[in-house]
């Protein structure tokens, strides 16, 4: 057979054959597909971990709030426990574990700084109120147990901290505590260095 | 509530079985609260009294009186010191005591006299009796058997507190040799403040160093000046004083619960077993140690140094230690 007679035949066998009318559109679509694979390949996997990740966040942010909130419910009652020991275990684990304010707990911390019978309870308690020196009612707490505390050591770490606060208005609760003679010594030393530290 | 107190004065009632030299108390479950500037050796046991013991051999009643000058004048007149006892011969105080704005001092052997218009402590007298007149008698009166005890202090009863105090909230006693021994149970909490329990006095005294051992109750400790020693108390235990020593051993126990420390310019001296597993946050002008701790962090603030140290690679729960020394250094040495 020459070659034009097979081209003849084999032309004539294409045409004789019926193409469906969809065959270009299905031919474009795989093309589509094959061109974009990789990339929506990508995308998929992508958003499959998005969604994982808020999942896992949503769930992480649960667990941490749930576990704050426990946590703040376990300090709550510690923090009124009879024992100065719970107490103090109490105070020191806000100081070493909280980062941020919390009113219910700075309201209760500002409670023992005012009438808790331990004075290590309490002078931890200043140390621990000390972590937000820009809170007004911590300040003003401090301000107010300076002039009504006895203890002399809880005195000397009011006076030390007002003064490393540079709480201006600490001066007329320092000026009574240099001039009432029932104060020792040493605590009306320190009101005086402080006042000086204020004043300079 | 109903309270009901219960005074009880040393020997004279049902509750108190006394021996010569020592009293009991019933007493297991609740708070015992020693308010004394006496000297005392405290022990804890498995037992459900509280039994108090002297061990001192002469008592001398040499009293200081926490008064005003002019009330003191009042009583005593200009003379403050007096004895009956031509034949002894009062040794003077030691040193002088500082009052809030006068001073006492002992000038001279046998007499003291006050300077300052408004001194706390003013009087001092030493109350001896003529034996020889009084050769076959015996003295009458709750004082007198408290004498005979050797035991002056007051103790009370209030709900589940024991409290155990100076006889007079007005004095001071100052005898050198006045020493007590207390057992206490283990199983109850032990509040002791060394400048009595009156929250407006604010004077204090340098007595020899007290003792607490072998205890395993909750222990909170308010002194001034007296140095503290504390040999196996397993804890939660809390100190604060303004200028004593606090010294603390562990010899047969280790720590177990948490100890909190503040002093404004004691030392703190510790001896910790190797095999401890604790958490230790120290503030103070130096701090000196022989033991293998890891240095977590470590600032200086104020010229002292603060450290948070961590000893034993142990797991599970370690045992919290907060010591703020202030002015004073601490020492944390092997046992």
């Amino acid at each position: 057979m020459s070659l034009k007679a097979f081209i003849q035949k084999n032309n004539t066998d294409k045409d004789d054959q019926i193409m469906s009318s969809q065959a270009d559109a299905i031919f474009e679509n795989r093309l589509r597909a094959e061109l974009h694979m990789a990339s929506k390949g990508k995308l998929v996997y992508l958003k499959y971990i998005s969604i994982a990740a808020c999942i896992g966040l949503i769930i992480t942010l649960s667990i941490q709030s749930i576990n704050y909130k426990q946590d703040k419910a376990a300090l709550m009652a510690i923090l009124a426990n009879d024992s100065a020991g719970a107490r103090l275990e109490g105070v020191y684990h806000f100081d070493d574990a909280y980062t941020k304010e919390d009113q219910q707990i700075i309201d209760t911390l500002v409670n023992i700084l005012h009438h808790d019978t331990n004075d290590n309870v309490r002078i931890a308690t200043i140390d621990a109120l000390l972590k937000f020196p820009d809170n007004e009612t911590i300040r003003t707490n401090l301000l107010a147990a300076l002039g009504t505390e006895t203890s002399p050591l809880v005195q000397i770490k009011l006076i030390k901290s007002l003064s490393f606060l540079r709480e201006n208005r600490a001066q007329n609760p320092l000026k009574k505590i240099i001039e009432n003679e029932q104060n020792i010594p040493i605590v009306i030393s320190n009101a005086t260095l402080a006042m000086n530290n204020l004043k300079h | 509530m109903k309270h009901i107190t219960l005074l009880l004065v040393f020997v004279l009632t049902q509750t108190i079985a006394s021996a010569q030299e020592s009293t009991k108390i019933p007493f297991d479950k609740g708070v015992l609260k020693i308010c004394s500037s006496k000297n005392f050796i405290i022990k804890g046991y498995d037992g459900n009294e509280v039994i108090i013991k002297n061990l001192y051999q002469v008592v001398e009643g040499r009293l200081l009186y926490k008064d005003s000058y002019n009330n003191m004048r009042n009583k005593f007149g200009n003379v403050i010191y007096r004895t009956i006892d031509s034949t002894s011969s009062a040794s003077p105080l030691k040193g002088s005591s500082q009052g809030k704005t006068g001073k006492a001092e002992a000038l001279t052997s046998g007499k003291l006299t006050v300077k300052g218009k408004d001194s706390t402590y003013v009087g001092f007298f030493k109350s001896i009796q003529d034996k020889n007149r009084s050769k076959g008698l015996r003295k009458l009166g709750k004082k007198a058997e408290a004498e005979a005890s050797g035991i002056y202090l007051l103790i009370e009863q209030n709900g589940n507190e024991l409290i155990i105090k100076d006889r007079n909230d007005n004095l001071l006693m100052m005898s050198s040799n006045e020493k007590y021994e207390i057992t206490i149970p283990n199983s109850i909490s032990l509040n002791w403040n060394t400048n009595g329990c009156d929250e407006n006095t604010n004077s204090f005294f340098h007595s020899k160093t007290s003792e607490l051992k072998n205890f395993k109750g909750e222990v909170e400790i308010s002194s001034a000046l007296n140095e503290l020693h504390l040999t196996d108390v397993s804890g939660p235990v809390s100190i604060n004083t303004i200028g004593g020593n606090v010294i603390i051993e562990f010899d047969k126990t280790t720590p177990k619960y948490l100890y909190s420390i503040y002093s404004n310019n004691g030392l703190v001296d510790i001896k910790l077993p190797i095999k401890s597993n604790m958490l230790i946050e120290a503030t103070g002008a130096e701090i000196m140690s022989d033991l293998d701790f890891t240095v977590v962090s470590e600032k200086e603030k104020n010229g002292a140094q603060q450290m948070h140290l961590k000893l034993g690679t142990g797991g599970g729960n370690k045992v919290n230690m907060k010591i703020d020394a202030g002015l004073g250094n601490i020492y944390l040495r092997k046992q």
